[in-house]
């Protein structure tokens, strides 16, 4: 099992040849310096001092329609244009560079729109943040270049290929058949304006960090991209996100303060059936 | 003399008329006919070869379905956590 550091988490990779894992930290690395909101030189750094029309790259165009497949999936709850409010909260440097500061958080923040015509990306009123799907996107695609089974994990999403035995948070685990798992929540990346806890999962409704009820949501996709984006949405819904998830067949598993959820599909999945002789 | 000849005249030129107008509603027909059958024309207006909107919508909303989970059967090797 390997790790190195990259886009502000810690990046895990199981099965990898020498080979592939140079590939792979390669990657990391290449969507790092593209994306990165703290890199003044990135591409996201560029296009969104640009404001306006600009035209990107083929990779920054396929991750921006991958962000608006997000929204739309979501119904608008997982925006790629919500960086101003993630900024106002205080969240304007690297993670690792965060401290607890007296002054409060600046006012909430609305989502801008996007819209993007082949490689022009036009920007109104918003601040671009595509961190999100870019390190789902970026796990599928690392696992993707491993020949043999093994998984690749980035700051807890995962996916993999072949099965793995994934520890949950609470201390339960469950076995990843296929497709990707990942936790969305506040108990990790968080910090304090004021006295005021602060964290990166931003409601499109009211331009400020969530209210929601979890602590943590951990759900099974096809992909670690499917996994992140559901997980996040249903966080953003909270009491709803349970029945959210069911009725899309996602397995989901909600926790906060000691309790936890698991939803219809989540125990479906992984509570022993009995086969049927006939 | 002279009204033989005249009207010999006008019957030649109502003939290259007839043989013009009969000419060009052959050629006419035919560029016609060739659009019609020949399978290299196209009848109707040119359509891209892009799928229906519905299936694209379908085709979207099914990128978020499920993956495969299953009792544990061993220590843990790998960890979910906040991202």
């Amino acid at each position: 099992m390997s790790r190195f550091d990259s886009m502000g988490c810690e990046v895990v990779v199981e099965g990898a040849t020498p080979e592939e894992l140079r590939r792979i930290e390669a990657l990391f690395e290449e969507r790092d310096a593209i994306f990165s909101r703290f890199r003044p030189d990135s591409e996201l750094s560029r296009v969104n001092a640009a404001g306006a029309a600009t035209l990107v790259s083929p990779l920054f165009a396929r991750m921006t329609e991958t962000a608006l497949w997000a929204r739309e999936t979501t119904g608008g709850l997982v925006d790629p244009t919500l960086g101003a409010a993630l900024e106002s909260a205080g969240y304007d440097r690297d993670f690792s560079e965060l401290v607890p500061a007296d002054e409060p958080a600046g006012p909430a923040r609305r989502a801008g729109a996007v819209t993007l015509l082949g490689h022009v990306l036009v920007l109104r009123g918003g601040v671009l943040d595509l961190n999100g799907v870019v390190k789902a996107v970026a796990v599928d695609d690392a696992v993707r270049l491993l020949s043999g089974s093994g998984f690749v994990s980035a700051g807890g999403d995962l996916a993999t290929r072949g099965p793995v035995d994934v520890a949950l948070p609470g201390g339960r685990a469950v076995r990843l058949v296929s497709g990707g798992l990942a936790t969305s929540g506040r108990s990790k990346r968080h910090w304090w304006r004021a006295g005021e806890e602060q964290h990166h999962l931003i409601d499109p409704a009211t331009g400020r960090p969530s209210t929601s009820p979890w602590d943590q949501v951990t759900v099974c996709g096809a992909s670690c991209l499917a996994a992140d984006v559901a997980a996040k949405a249903a966080f953003l819904l909270g009491d709803d996100g349970s029945a959210w998830l069911d009725v899309r067949g996602l397995p989901g598993r909600f926790a906060a303060a000691g309790r936890v959820h698991e939803n219809a599909s989540w125990r479906a999945s992984i509570e022993p059936r009995e086969l049927a002789c006939t | 003399m002279d009204t033989r000849i005249g009207a010999a005249r006008r019957r030649a030129a109502v003939a290259k008329l007839t043989l013009g107008g009969v000419g060009a509603l052959v050629f006419v027909l035919s560029a016609a006919l060739a659009r019609a059958a020949y399978p290299g024309h196209h009848k109707k207006a040119i359509r891209s070869l892009s799928p229906p909107a519905g299936f694209v919508r379908v085709v979207r909303e099914n990128q978020l379905e499920s993956g495969i989970l299953a009792p544990t059967q061993a220590d843990p090797s790998a960890a979910t956590a906040m991202s």
